[in-house]
């Protein structure tokens, strides 16, 4: 698996644009390549919901508290496979990891 | 049925456990805490996809703005409705924050302050309960809201259950435990 990162450090919940300029690079790559947003805030319910019903759902989203959680439970890798799952079978972008 | 109430902090934990606490001899739930609104939605989410489990999403609104405070709650239960089946969720914010369910009890929290509010900080809690409280434990020498409620008799803990938004959740727990 092939994933573009995109890291995002703002204050404010993440909007809709990093999302969008992330899907417009992967329409440039293999099809089995996705894509990560990681942000230092959370997510807007308008950028998950974006997110969720693009098609392909090939973007992931890791939010502050994801990252906390992770790092501090050591489950970078992990929870990456955790979200991957979680968007397959249920088609939703955000697996909040605390709640995994 | 599991029964869980995401909160957006440690504080409203506290002071929802024991609001809740007589409950607890009919019901089993339990409590997960989430760093903010927008950490807490996705989570309350990923409960509600688990079989048998009814989750209560709580949060601040901070806003006093009715219709704002609507719009946010129906996008929040439009969000859950798309995703879950049958588990039954509850969106209730508190508006514009948690710590204004104190000034809908002015005797009782009077009474745990042993001082009287006036009249100003009344109206500025409408708006800014978190800060106006704040100000008035700090003057009372009380370290935090878990400490007052330590000090509000059990007549004052019985109005304040009575409280609109407090009643739905108490409503919502109540009856996930008994479906």
């Amino acid at each position: 698996m092939t994933y573009l990162l995109e890291s995002k450090d703002y204050d404010e919940p993440m909007s809709i644009e990093a999302i969008a300029k992330l899907r417009f690079r992967l329409e440039g790559r293999p099809a089995s390549a996705m894509g990560i947003v990681f942000a230092r805030s959370n997510f807007t319910i308008a950028t998950e919901t974006f997110a969720q019903f693009c098609s392909p759902l090939n973007v992931l989203l890791w939010s502050s508290d994801d990252l906390s959680f992770a790092l501090e439970k050591s489950r970078m890798r992990t929870g990456l496979t955790e979200k991957f799952r979680y968007a397959s079978e249920y088609g939703l972008p955000l697996l909040a990891l605390r709640s995994a | 049925m599991r029964i869980v109430i995401v909160v957006e902090g440690e504080t409203d934990r506290r002071v929802l456990e024991r609001v809740l606490d007589d409950l607890r001899e009919q019901v089993r739930f339990e409590f997960l805490v989430a760093n903010g609104r927008d950490a807490g939605r996705p989570i309350a989410l990923r409960l509600l996809l688990s079989p048998q489990t009814a989750v209560a999403l709580v949060y601040d609104a901070d806003t006093t703005d009715q219709d704002r405070v609507r719009a946010e709650q129906q996008a929040l239960e439009s969000y859950f409705r798309r995703s879950v089946g049958q588990n039954q969720f509850l969106v209730q914010p508190f508006v514009p924050e948690l710590e204004g369910i104190f000034f809908e009890v002015p005797d009782a929290l009077q009474s745990a302050l042993h001082s009287q509010i006036d009249s100003e900080r009344r109206v500025a809690a409408i708006y800014a309960p978190k800060k106006v409280l704040t100000e008035l434990l700090s003057s009372a020498k009380i370290h935090d809201v878990v400490e007052l409620l330590e000090n509000f008799t059990a007549n004052d803990l019985k109005n304040l259950r009575q409280v609109q938004a407090l009643q739905t959740i108490r409503k919502f727990v109540t009856n996930a435990g008994t479906s």
